[in-house]
């Protein structure tokens, strides 16, 4: 590859990440706005956030045409081929975590009028937290290429995984204390899984950055370093 | 033999002869080259004498290493003098409360600032901001302005608006800038002046629109049964009135600090005294009141307004009681600390509560991140070689119904209510709070909130304490 063509490759690359960046915030922001809308029991806040992912399906669209246009035409080798695929699989994590946000949208026309209790409300609220904690952080590995920061994010989805657990556990008490109709309980069972999945979305994105910086052969890494400095310099 | 050693020695001779004509000519020729390279490559407006272009050959290469010798240092001073200028500007933008961003015309970025940094490496919903600022230079770079509003959830809730505007001279584009303001706390008073508007007619009118009603069917009605009904009904309207002039009233009086009297206050027969004045409200939902030890920490005292702290406290034990289940528990305590990195907080142990601080001439209540809880609950003197105490501690901790994440900013403005319906139902004033801020604003001190939904909310009246007016001895715990 001639310099040019390298440069503009790589400005294709820099693009892709940057939107995948912007995927992630919008993701974060969705989880904050659904969860707002889900407690204060606003449909019509809940079915802005629905249109709103349209807009995230066609960024990712967008994405992806631009990993295919990066794969057919100049044929990426080595770390390059690595992230593409890398971009690839992250999208589509990325998309599905927006349509878990979807779906807890969508759950809050069917909770309409339910009262949560207080203890329900701290609960849903902490999962969103972590779920926005483990979505910037699995971003944040990913755009700085971070392997430490990805590989402690397993772990802290146990702390989401346990919140959903205590969830469960408290909406279905509040089902048999004849606060709740079992529909309604189930219904918000469902949405505290939508909660848990978009951890392990999270993890999944900080499970491919591990293998895009560490997954390589020894003497790769001096060569990364070099390129990874070119980078920088063209930057 | 002779004639063959002298034909050797003139060989030798001829031969350095040659040689030391090549190495003059050689250095003459190097000398010109030099000379032509100078005259091509150093500017024309020098001002240090140089040899002419027509002169070039008579100059030895010593002269003109000497002139570029002060040719390279005035660069090297030009150079220093660029770079602390760039400095000089850089660190000027990093001053700026707004983020910069400048781009040249390929749209790659020159020059930004900290703050434009910071949001432009966020990872978490503050990409956006990031994205829109990339959007937006890009088409500032092909020549349209343009402006973009960025909302984002929170808590806490944020609003960012960014503008990019074309950079160019005489027609000719330079690239583009895009300008990143913070314009949370504008629209947080903007809501707040207008929710207050709204609160205080509400809060206002309802029972006097009721009082007015209620004795228009008085004036009609003979059944005196009815009319003793009515009557009741009346002077529970009124009563509210009462208590919202009430707290109107001492709401304006804690805020002219200079009606405040100072003396010493003794901090835990002051909480008793808040105790016993609760008692019945507490027996009447069926929560204790749990106070500190009289013996625990008696010499603890503040130099402060004791009607003021009276009735801080006792609106957060009022409110403590009300959004308590029956059966919970309300803790009262006093700890001297040593600064912030002590959390007082004891009944929220995880680090991502809910929490909210509202310091000193900040009385809009705006909030920063606190230190994370986590830390011991209750002074112990055996740890606190950490010197005097700069900090005493007031905290009134509930396990009742807790407070909604996004609302922990907003439960300190007048009239504000997390929960309208509920909130009339107990009767408050929705004042209690805001007097609470004021109180302590007065005192110096901030106001911190740790909240969790269905855990319990912990309020910390945090007050500085000089050096004369606390004692905490050690030999009364």
């Amino acid at each position: 590859m001639t310099e040019e063509v390298r440069t503009e490759f790589h400005q294709l690359m820099d693009e892709v990440r940057a939107d995948l960046v912007q995927m992630g915030g919008m993701v974060a922001e969705g989880i904050s706005a659904v969860t707002a809308a889900l407690l204060a029991g606003d449909i019509g806040g809940a079915d802005q956030i629905i249109a709103a992912d349209d807009e995230l399906d066609l960024l990712s669209l967008e994405a992806e045409e631009k990993c295919v246009h990066l794969l057919a035409l100049q044929q990426p080798v080595a770390v390059d081929l690595r992230t593409i695929l890398t971009d690839l699989r992250m999208i589509s994590e990325i998309e599905r975590s927006g349509d878990l946000v979807t779906n807890i949208a969508k759950a809050v026309a069917r909770l309409h009028g339910v009262e949560l209790e207080p203890r329900v409300r701290g609960l849903i609220d902490r999962m969103r937290q972590q779920a926005v904690k483990l979505t910037a952080m699995a971003m944040d590995a990913y755009a700085e290429r971070d392997a430490g920061l990805a590989s402690v994010l397993n772990d802290m989805d146990d702390v989401l995984d346990d919140l959903h657990n205590e969830y469960i556990v408290s909406v279905f008490a509040s089902h048999e204390l004849g606060k709740m109709e079992i529909q309604h309980a189930v219904q918000l069972a469902v949405v505290g899984r939508f909660y848990e999945r978009i951890g392990d979305h999270a993890v999944n994105v900080a499970e491919r950055v591990e293998f895009l910086v560490t997954g390589e052969l020894p003497e790769h890494l001096g060569a990364n370093r070099a390129r990874a400095r070119r980078e920088q310099d063209e930057m | 033999m002779i004639a063959a050693l002298v034909a050797i020695a003139s060989a030798l001779a001829l031969a350095l002869v040659i040689v030391v004509v090549a190495a003059m000519r050689a250095r003459r020729s190097a000398a010109e080259r030099l000379g032509r390279v100078v005259h091509q490559f150093v500017a024309h407006d020098d001002e240090r004498p140089r040899p002419a272009e027509a002169d070039i050959e008579g100059y030895k290469l010593d002269d003109w290493l000497t002139y570029l010798e002060s040719v390279a240092t005035t660069a090297a001073m030009t150079a220093n003098l660029v770079e602390r200028d760039r400095a000089r500007w850089q660190l000027a933008m990093d001053e700026l409360a707004i983020g910069v961003v400048l781009v040249d015309e390929d749209g790659t970025v020159c020059a930004s600032n900290a703050l434009a940094d910071e949001m432009m490496s966020a990872r978490d919903a503050m990409a956006l901001v990031g994205a829109g600022v990339r959007e937006l230079l890009e088409q500032a770079g092909a020549g349209h302005a343009r402006f973009r509003t960025v909302k984002l959830t929170g808590p806490p809730p944020r609003v960012i608006e960014i503008g990019a505007h074309p950079v160019a001279s005489d027609s000719h584009a330079l690239g583009a800038v895009a300008v990143i303001a913070d314009r949370t706390e504008g629209a947080r008073v903007d809501e707040v002046r207008r929710d207050f508007v709204a609160n205080l007619s509400h809060e206002l009118r309802t029972p006097v629109g009721a009082i007015a009603l209620l004795s228009e069917t008085l004036e009609h009605e003979d059944d005196p049964a009815v009319r003793a009904r009515l009557v009741d009904r009346i002077s529970v309207e009124t009563e509210r009135v009462r208590l919202i002039i009430d707290d109107l009233l001492e709401l304006s009086r804690v805020e002219l600090e200079g009606s405040m009297r100072q003396e010493p206050v003794a901090i835990v027969p002051l909480l008793g005294e808040v105790a016993h004045q609760y008692s019945e409200h507490a027996r009447l939902h069926d929560v204790e009141l749990v106070r500190p030890e009289p013996s625990n920490g008696s010499a603890i005292k503040l130099h402060a307004d004791r009607g003021q702290l009276l009735r801080a406290v006792g609106n957060l034990v009022d409110n403590a009681i009300k959004y308590s289940d029956p059966g919970a528990e309300v803790h009262l305590s006093v700890l001297p600390s040593s600064g912030h990195d002590r959390p007082p907080t004891e009944v929220l142990a995880d680090a991502d509560a809910a929490v909210a601080r509202i310091g000193p001439g900040d009385a809009s209540g705006s909030s920063d991140s606190p230190a994370p809880p986590g830390g011991p609950a209750l002074f112990d003197p055996e740890q606190s070689d950490a010197g005097e105490p700069a900090w005493v501690d007031i905290v009134v901790a509930d396990e009742g119904i807790g407070i909604p994440a996004d609302e922990t900013e907003r439960v300190f403005e007048r009239f504000y209510r997390v929960d309208k319906a509920r909130a009339r139902a107990t009767g408050g004033t929705g004042l209690g709070l805001s007097i609470v801020r004021h109180v302590v604003a007065n005192h110096g001190g901030e106001v911190m909130l740790h909240t969790r939904e269905g855990v319990g909310t912990t309020f910390t009246l945090r007050f500085p304490a000089p050096d004369d007016s606390v004692i905490f001895d050690k030999a009364d715990t």
